[in-house]
């Protein structure tokens, strides 16, 4: 196992180093870049005067460099302007649109993300999985067929819509704010017990909302899942023990189940980072996807390739965390190789 | 006698989408108290329903219509006995029976035991599900029970995973499971099917052994005349649910009466006796030779080296003749018929087919190569595309080889279907709507439609109940004599193997051990190996009862322990020396 361990946080490495080159070829394919379309417009507009601090601009920012140079300077293995400043440094980049460093445009905005989606997450899995093993424990009872028309209804509501009755009632019944995630006083506000008691509050809508959607599919995926592995022959065996139904469902068939959802993990966190775009704007919560859309646009390219990156790391630390854990629990996968007895 | 089960007027139906059937119909029998029952039919007969409805493990599309299962669990001849059949499925009065009183083991073990639990905890659930022992204790009885299953290292087999054991062990473990209460009966469902002839021995004798410890009372379902013989002492045969015959051992071997039996009896294959053999060809020229071939399997052995899976294969098939390749799991037999056919490529060595090198090909003589040698599977059902009519499938092969057009592809199909003995106008029909030995036959009809010479046939009849299996025999040797084929049979039944082949290779670790044309193979035996296949096959023959005590005294040797000359030390690969004409065998490096 150790040196599974090993293997696998070694192969990390190299994996996001190539999506790294990957990820700044990419957003600097199309034609033209921030400054020279901000050179144009000023051009256009007749303000020349300006024109020197681009220049300037231009020189700092390795503009004039080779493609591979601004790369090593991003990641922070190359010296650039001042000296080595990038990734490894703790330098997120620069953002040209707001004209400011990206960790301050992004802020609290990523962290509030993670938490959203963290909190999301989280709620699926509370829900679905005592669900999703009645349903199956039970199958065709009352309960199994009212969760699953229960669920259908989930599934078939636009989140946009439920989101929106919600922040309706919960306005009119608890007197909370319209949109965000913090009520108007505290945004920009340093942070404070009423600040996160706030945050809170306003969490519960999004997360139940795109949670409940998610739910509702795990439901029918872990139902199903469920009943195949009770069709099993050690299942028999287990009956054959005089052990409950219930008690061999949860010791054989539910950790059996369980491996495509550890696998999934690995999708499960970028999603974080851009799954839930519509309830995020019809919500008007502060996640970065809408700002990745805008970065995207204006060819802010240092802040779209570090929400990119960001992402990207993510997945790779999802998809490790999801090959270990089930190493972990899967001794075919640990034991592979190990003389028999 | 007194009566451990007994079982009246069983019947038991099964709701299916295209109506009910009934899989038991009116059985009845009993089991008394520390004997061994074996209850004997084809697939279909309802042997198996008739353990689940013991057991009160039946599917949830079955009902028990009728009749009474009653045990009788403990020996106080004053309580009343239970009539399992009254309990409800899932309820406590019925689960404190169950594992307790009452247990099963499977065909299958592997999948039988779950994969991600370790023996140990799986085997001693057993216990704490109906005893209050402590941990320390609830261990050491599991250890104790691991050692009497026969486990070498029970300490080591505790913290084992089911994957990690052999077969043979892994059956073991579900016998630990099985027996840890101490139950007053064992229903044994198909315990050895799946497993090498020599290790169904072992099974055999420990399920025996522990049946005289333990005193207990052994409902065997078996299919095997062969194991019937050697262990039951009652037998209950079934057929199409029915109760056919039951009676003790002597009167169901000696004197069988009903016909179903005697056909069941005639139809069993056996290994003595006059072979119901044709005269194969004098000296045909060779089809296919095979020289010096080796397969090693990369990262698939042990410490991560590679698995020998062939290793200094030579033989030739003349033409016209049956070749047998035999041999156990793992023997390498499959990864040498899959070299033959090129479906895999060899580390070294050569194969030729009618003169041409086989490897060599390329292009259009491979594609020929392949019209002319085919390949029939073990497995009717999971060969056949089950979303293709039988026509798609026996035109498919056509089609890849643009032979003829619609027309005369269907003709051709109709002429394979009569060739095989099905009706042609079933033709529109799907693989569902026929038995496993119709799904064969079409099979084989579909290996024959490009009117191949070779046909290398993996274990073309071990899916099969044993009256199809030797129908299903009788047609490939018709095959062979009216279209001249020549077969290489792989199969891990030397009984099966005797009914067909003219001349049989043993195999044993990616290696032939002997070779010998096949009378003189079955008359004198040569390699401890080939022996030790023959003894450990159980004979449906009162007479012939294998001799357990010599099976236990010599337990199945590896290489390194066959006695000299045969004797293979680490390393040494041994060489195949001429006994007489046309029987060889493998004998190690001489003791220096």
């Amino acid at each position: 196992m150790g040196r599974y361990f090993l293997h696998r946080m070694s192969l990390m490495a190299p994996t996001l180093i190539a999506i790294s080159a990957l990820i700044f070829l990419v957003i600097q394919l199309p034609p033209g870049d921030y400054l020279s379309n901000q050179v144009a417009e000023l051009r256009a507009q007749g303000e020349e005067a300006n024109l020197d601090k681009i220049a300037f601009m231009r020189s700092e920012f390795g503009f004039d460099r080779p493609l591979i140079e601004r790369y090593g300077v991003w990641i922070g293995v190359w010296p650039g302007a001042n000296g080595f400043s990038g990734f490894l440094q703790g330098n997120w980049g620069w953002s040209f649109e707001y004209n400011k460093p990206v960790r301050e445009v992004l802020g609290d905005s990523l962290a509030l993300t993670v938490l959203l989606n963290f909190a999301t997450v989280l709620v699926i899995y509370l829900i679905a999985f005592p669900i999703g093993i009645l349903s199956a424990a039970w199958q065709y009872s009352l309960a199994d067929y009212g969760f699953t028309f229960l669920g259908y209804i989930g599934l078939a509501t636009p989140n946009f819509l439920l989101s929106l009755i919600l922040l309706y009632y919960a306005n009119l019944w608890f007197g909370l704010s319209i949109g965000g995630l913090m009520a108007p006083e505290y945004i920009d506000a340093a942070w404070s017990w009423g600040k996160a008691r706030s945050v809170l509050e306003h969490l519960v809508i999004p997360v139940l909302v795109i949670g409940g959607g998610g739910a509702a599919a795990m439901i029918r995926r872990l139902r199903a899942n469920l009943l195949d592995e009770l069709q099993k022959p050690y299942v028999t065996t287990a009956l054959a023990k005089g052990l409950t139904p219930f008690r061999v469902l949860l010791k054989y068939p539910l950790r059996m189940a369980l491996n495509p959802f550890i696998a999934d993990i690995g999708d499960l966190l970028p999603q974080m980072v851009s799954g839930s775009v519509i309830v995020s704007v019809v919500l008007n919560l502060p996640t970065i996807g809408p700002v990745l859309l805008q970065a995207l646009r204006s060819q802010d390219h240092y802040l779209a390739g570090f929400i990119l990156l960001f992402a990207a790391l993510l997945t790779v630390i999802g998809m490790a965390v999801s090959d270990l854990l089930l190493a972990l629990l899967d001794p075919r996968i640990r034991l592979s190789g190990r003389p028999a007895a | 006698m007194h009566e451990l089960l007994r079982i009246n007027d069983l019947t038991v139906e099964f709701d299916l989408p295209n109506g009910k059937l009934r899989a038991v119909d009116g059985v009845s029998f009993r089991v008394p108290r520390g004997r061994i029952v074996a209850l004997v039919g084809e697939s279909g007969s309802g042997k198996t329903v008739i353990g689940q409805s013991i057991m009160g493990l039946l599917p949830r599309n079955a009902r028990i219509l009728g009749g009474e299962i009653l045990f009788d669990h403990d020996e106080d001849e004053a309580t009343p006995r239970i009539d399992v059949a009254q309990l409800a499925r899932r309820g406590a009065p019925l689960r404190a029976l169950r594992g307790r009183y009452m247990s099963i083991i499977f065909q299958e073990p592997m999948s039988a035991l779950s994969p991600v639990h370790r023996i140990g905890d799986q085997v001693s659930e057993n216990l704490s599900r109906h005893l209050r022992l402590s941990a320390k204790e609830r261990r050491a009885r599991t250890i104790d029970m691991l050692r009497l299953s026969g486990f070498p290292d029970p300490e080591r087999a505790y913290r084992a995973y089911p994957f990690e054991l052999s077969g043979g062990l892994r059956q073991r473990a579900m016998i630990a499971m099985a027996l840890i209460n101490r139950p007053s009966l064992l229903i044994a469902d198909e315990p050895t099917t799946a497993l090498d002839v020599t290790i169904q021995a072992q099974i055999l004798l420990l399920l025996q052994n522990l049946q005289q410890q333990l005193r207990m009372a052994v409902l065997m379902i078996t299919h095997d005349l062969g194991v019937v013989a050697n262990i039951a002492d009652e037998v209950v045969v079934l057929h199409d649910g029915k109760l056919v015959e039951a009676g003790c051992r002597e009167d169901i071997f000696r004197r069988p009466g009903h016909p179903y039996l005697r056909d069941l009896m005639a139809a069993a294959p056996r290994l003595s006796g006059a072979p119901a053999h044709r005269t194969p060809p004098a000296s045909a020229p060779a089809l296919l030779e095979v020289k010096g071939l080796y397969k090693t399997y990369a990262g698939h052995g042990k410490n991560g080296s590679g698995e020998v899976a062939v290793a200094d294969v030579s033989f030739t098939v003349p033409r016209g003749q049956c070749v047998a390749l035999v041999g156990e799991s793992g023997s390498g037999k499959t990864t040498l018929g899959r070299l033959i056919l090129r479906a895999t490529l060899p580390d070294a060595g050569a194969v030729r087919f009618d003169g041409e090198d086989v490897l060599a090909m390329r292009g259009a003589a491979l594609l020929r190569y392949r019209r002319r040698a085919q390949y029939i599977f073990q497995d009717p059902h999971s060969s056949l595309n089950p979303r293709m009519t039988i026509l798609e499938t026996l035109r498919e092969p056509l089609i890849i080889h643009r032979i003829g057009t619609r027309v005369s592809q269907t003709a051709r199909a109709r002429e394979l279907m009569r060739l095989v003995g099905l009706e042609p106008q079933h033709l529109a029909r799907y693989p569902n709507a026929f038995s496993g030995g119709q799904r064969q036959r079409i099979v084989i009809a579909r290996a024959l439609a490009l009117g191949p010479e070779l046909l290398v046939c993996d274990e073309p009849v071990s899916a099969l109940d044993v009256p199809v299996q030797a129908q299903i025999i009788r047609l490939l040797k018709e095959l062979q004599d009216s279209l001249g084929l020549t077969y290489l049979f792989i199969s891990h039944n030397l009984a099966v193997v005797r009914e067909i082949a003219d001349h049989i290779l043993v195999m044993r670790g990616g290696r032939i051990v002997e070779q010998a044309a096949a009378e003189d193979l079955f008359a004198h035996p040569a390699h401890p190996y080939t022996r030790a296949l023959l003894a450990a096959v159980p004979k449906p023959d009162l007479d012939a009862r294998l001799d357990f005590q010599r099976l236990a005294a010599e337990r199945p040797a590896g290489p390194p322990e066959w006695p000299q000359p045969y004797r293979l030390l680490r390393g040494d690969g041994g060489t195949m020396i001429e006994l007489t004409r046309g029987h060889s065998v493998r004998v190690g490096a001489p003791a220096s």
